[in-house]
């Protein structure tokens, strides 16, 4: 396996999903690579963070983006009233 | 100086909805929600010109805030003492609640291609074959795509300001 190749199972080491041969094949390369040691350990808290997302959230954002993004059916007029009134006291403590 | 009504406006919905689920899913009470979000699209708007980075990660930052300041002034009154869990407890959970919606804004901002084999990878523990066929993409690109993810996923986390 070329160099390249070996660099790229970095991914795949850390999110799991290897077969034995390219597991073997990508520590033997660690071993030998400073580069890629250097790489998997700025990268190797990612799983444990994405674990704070639990697995039936994390599918559903690959079966159809943005489907949990809901339709804006909210009015924003009480959030501009909000900002005129907090402008107004805003210029009066500026008097 | 601080932002037009017409920025607040489109701030509001554009990220409203997300933020409303961020906050909705720590407290129970819709109208509570609803000025959590408004206060949190309130607060940016008066601290807009100090905001560098991702304007999402600084909306549920603030909420966050919001929601726990909020918590510890009801729990000052003393009606509201009994049975509450103490501010300890509720801050962890409402950043349990933070870092988890951030994980799933970082996922959203992958490329598709990228959160696919991710997903496949990490949370469905499919391995690089299986994901191969699901994709219908040979097993090299899985393992070219995983590599290309995890550094796209870093990328999008260090800039919305997310250490770990």
């Amino acid at each position: 396996m070329k160099a390249a190749d070996s660099h790229q199972l970095l991914g795949a080491y850390l999110l799991g999903g290897l077969d034995a041969v390219d597991q073997a094949a990508f520590a033997a390369h660690l071993k030998q690579c400073a580069a890629c040691r250097e790489e998997l350990a700025g990268l190797e808290a990612l799983p444990v963070l994405l674990d704070n997302l639990p697995v039936p959230d994390a599918v559903s954002l690959t079966l159809d983006p943005r489907a949990t993004a809901a339709p804006g059916t909210s009015t924003a007029a009480p959030l501009l009233a909000r900002l005129a009134s907090r402008r107004r006291k805003i210029r009066y403590r500026r008097r | 100086m601080p932002l037009d009504d017409d920025v607040v406006e489109s701030i509001y919905r554009e990220h409203g909805p997300a933020l409303r689920r961020f906050v909705s899913s720590a407290s129970k009470d819709p109208q509570t929600a609803e000025d959590v979000v408004q206060e949190t699209v309130l607060r940016v708007w008066q601290h807009a010109p100090d905001i560098d980075g991702s304007l999402r990660s600084y909306l549920y930052r603030t909420a966050r805030n919001i929601m726990i300041d909020n918590y510890r002034r009801a729990q000052r009154r003393p009606e509201s003492l009994e049975g509450s869990p103490d501010a300890g407890g509720v801050r962890e959970k409402v950043d349990e609640l933070l870092t988890r919606v951030l994980v799933e804004e970082a996922l959203l901002r992958l490329s598709r291609e990228h959160r696919e084999v991710l997903v496949a990878l990490h949370y469905r523990r499919l391995t690089v074959n299986e994901t191969a066929v699901q994709l219908n993409i040979p097993s090299g690109t899985v393992k070219s795509r995983a590599y290309y993810a995890v550094r796209a996923l870093r990328t999008i986390l260090d800039e919305m300001g997310v250490e770990q």
